[in-house]
């Protein structure tokens, strides 16, 4: 089985293709059927990785997942703790103190992140919504957009900018509801001003920045409240209509979703119907303001609601 | 109090007619230097209308109603105004009466640092279409019920409202002036059109 060439050939048949045969790793002959090569390495993968497999490590990585956010620091190594007996000296201490030095930089970041996850999880967010606010955060930092602001409310607007990013925007109050008890709506709402506009202005214009609607509030809502598809689809219907009026365009979106739903209820009937107070406890508005709102909206009610609608008592 | 009455005449894009639109001035803050140190407690002792607090000394005038705000150094910011010319006046003024405690005053360094302004445009501006039109327009129901415009050219922020109010904040009054005219063509695609007058059917 002498090879002049590289390459494998059987020598009866120099021009037949040789046919793989995984499992036992060698390369036969198609004509005669004589192994030509054996011992092939197969460099597939070694481990398989499934799609919804996010918190098992991977094997087949070597080491960790570059993290764009850390720039090049993941990439050096660090000698580890001691194990064994010559690790330590006489009294006890380990020989080798690993003097961690964190640049306040650095630790702002992680404490960011970890903020940021905290965070996720009291809003149910995604894995995505993390990874996004983090990011958010790290170009916010890195270039040190915002200087005087506290953190706290820094890492809520990179949370509100990331989910409304991912299309699961969440309304500012329910940012500050779950963010440190000491950010106000303000806050929040200055430090997302500022990074918006630094982030419209390096992106491309399909960032996703646009004003969250009331549409987008309305899914979420209806299904914490438990209300059939029906009521949904005419809720959205009430709150599409709604940016055609203009004595209601400058209200807070919470309170023209609430609206809406209630509007929803109350047309559709039949043991869907909530009270203001509740409606307005998930929705976070007040029950007096959906009253207030309620009030424009009768008089063009039925313009707000399809053509084709039928009230069901 | 004078009403400064400017009036823009814009050619509404798809009007038959030429609008006039009346501009307020509403505030004007202005600042300048007594080219002189100011011993704080002897004029908080001896002026009128004076309160001491936070190493300045604020001081109010009656004609025109104006606060201003003394540093030791000798800077002073005055706000208050109704207009560019009362600004001016409300600063001489205030030099003045520097001078009669006694201080060697001089008044250099005048300028005016801000004009705040309010105008209608006379319909109403609909929103969700202003915001898609400009990146510089930030629209946040959630936080503020208008809109704000910051044109960096003329360095003035606009707060636009649904009612077609604009408040206007600028270092100039022909700052002001210049960006009503920017402005007004994107609020003019903004308009509100009579209600529903769009019937899609979106279910």
């Amino acid at each position: 089985m002498s090879r002049f060439s590289g390459t494998l050939r059987c020598e009866s048949h120099p021009d037949a293709p040789l046919i793989e045969d995984h499992r036992a790793g060698d390369m036969i002959c198609s004509e005669c059927g004589l192994v030509v090569g054996d011992r092939c390495v197969d460099v597939g993968s070694e481990w398989r990785t499934f799609a919804n497999d996010k918190e098992s490590t991977d094997m087949t990585r070597v080491g960790a997942a570059e993290d764009p956010t850390m720039e090049g620091q993941d990439l050096s190594t660090t000698i580890g703790r001691a194990t064994g007996s010559a690790g330590f000296g006489e009294n006890g201490l380990p020989i080798y103190r690993n003097r961690n030095i964190e640049t306040a930089a650095e630790k702002a970041k992680r404490k960011a992140n970890r903020e940021i996850k905290e965070m996720a999880e009291r809003l149910s967010a995604d894995q995505s919504i993390i990874n996004a606010a983090q990011h958010i955060f790290h170009t916010v930092h890195k270039d040190k957009l915002i200087k005087g602001r506290s953190n706290n409310a820094i890492i809520a607007a990179c949370m509100f900018i990331a989910c409304r990013q991912q299309s699961v925007p969440r309304t500012f109050k329910e940012i500050s509801a779950v963010a440190n008890t000491t950010t106000t709506i303000k806050d929040i709402g200055r430090c997302y001003k500022i990074i918006r506009k630094a982030l419209v202005s390096s992106q491309t214009p399909s960032s996703g920045l646009s004003s969250s609607s009331s549409s987008d509030l309305i899914e979420r809502f209806c299904s914490k409240l438990n209300l059939p598809k029906e009521v949904k689809k005419l809720a959205f219907y009430i709150v599409n209509r709604v940016n055609d009026m203009p004595s209601l365009t400058g209200k807070n979106p919470n309170s023209l979703a609430a609206s809406a739903i209630f509007l929803a209820c109350d047309q559709t009937g039949n043991g869907n119907l909530r009270t203001a107070e509740e409606i307005g406890r998930v929705c976070g508005a007040a029950e007096n303001t959906i009253k207030q709102t309620i009030k424009l909206m009768t008089p063009s009610l039925d313009k707000l609601l399809p053509p084709d609608f039928k009230k069901s008592a | 109090m004078d009403l400064n009455n400017n009036n823009i005449c814009t050619n509404g894009t798809n009007d038959e007619e030429p609008e006039d639109i009346k501009v307020y001035i509403r505030n004007v803050v202005c600042c300048f230097t007594s080219s002189c140190h100011i011993n704080l407690r002897r004029l908080a002792l001896n002026g009128y209308n004076v309160e001491y607090k936070q190493k300045t000394v604020c001081l109010k005038l009656r004609k025109p109603a104006m606060s201003a705000i003394i540093h030791a150094s000798g800077s002073i910011w005055c706000t208050g105004a109704k207009s560019v010319e009362d600004a001016r006046i409300g600063a001489r003024r205030i030099c003045r009466l520097l001078q009669k405690l006694d201080f060697p005053v001089k008044l250099s360094n005048y300028r005016v640092t801000n004009v705040v302004s309010t105008c209608n445009v006379q319909f109403k501006v609909n929103m969700a279409k202003l915001e898609k039109l400009s990146k510089e327009i930030c629209y946040c129901p959630e936080i503020n019920a208008g809109a704000n415009f910051r044109v960096e050219h003329f360095k003035t922020t606009l707060t636009i409202y649904t009612s077609g109010s604009i408040i206007i904040r600028s270092p100039s009054v022909e700052n002001t002036t210049k960006s009503i005219s920017y402005v007004y063509p994107f609020l003019y695609q903004a308009k509100f059109n009579k209600p529903f007058a769009n019937l899609t059917n979106l279910l």
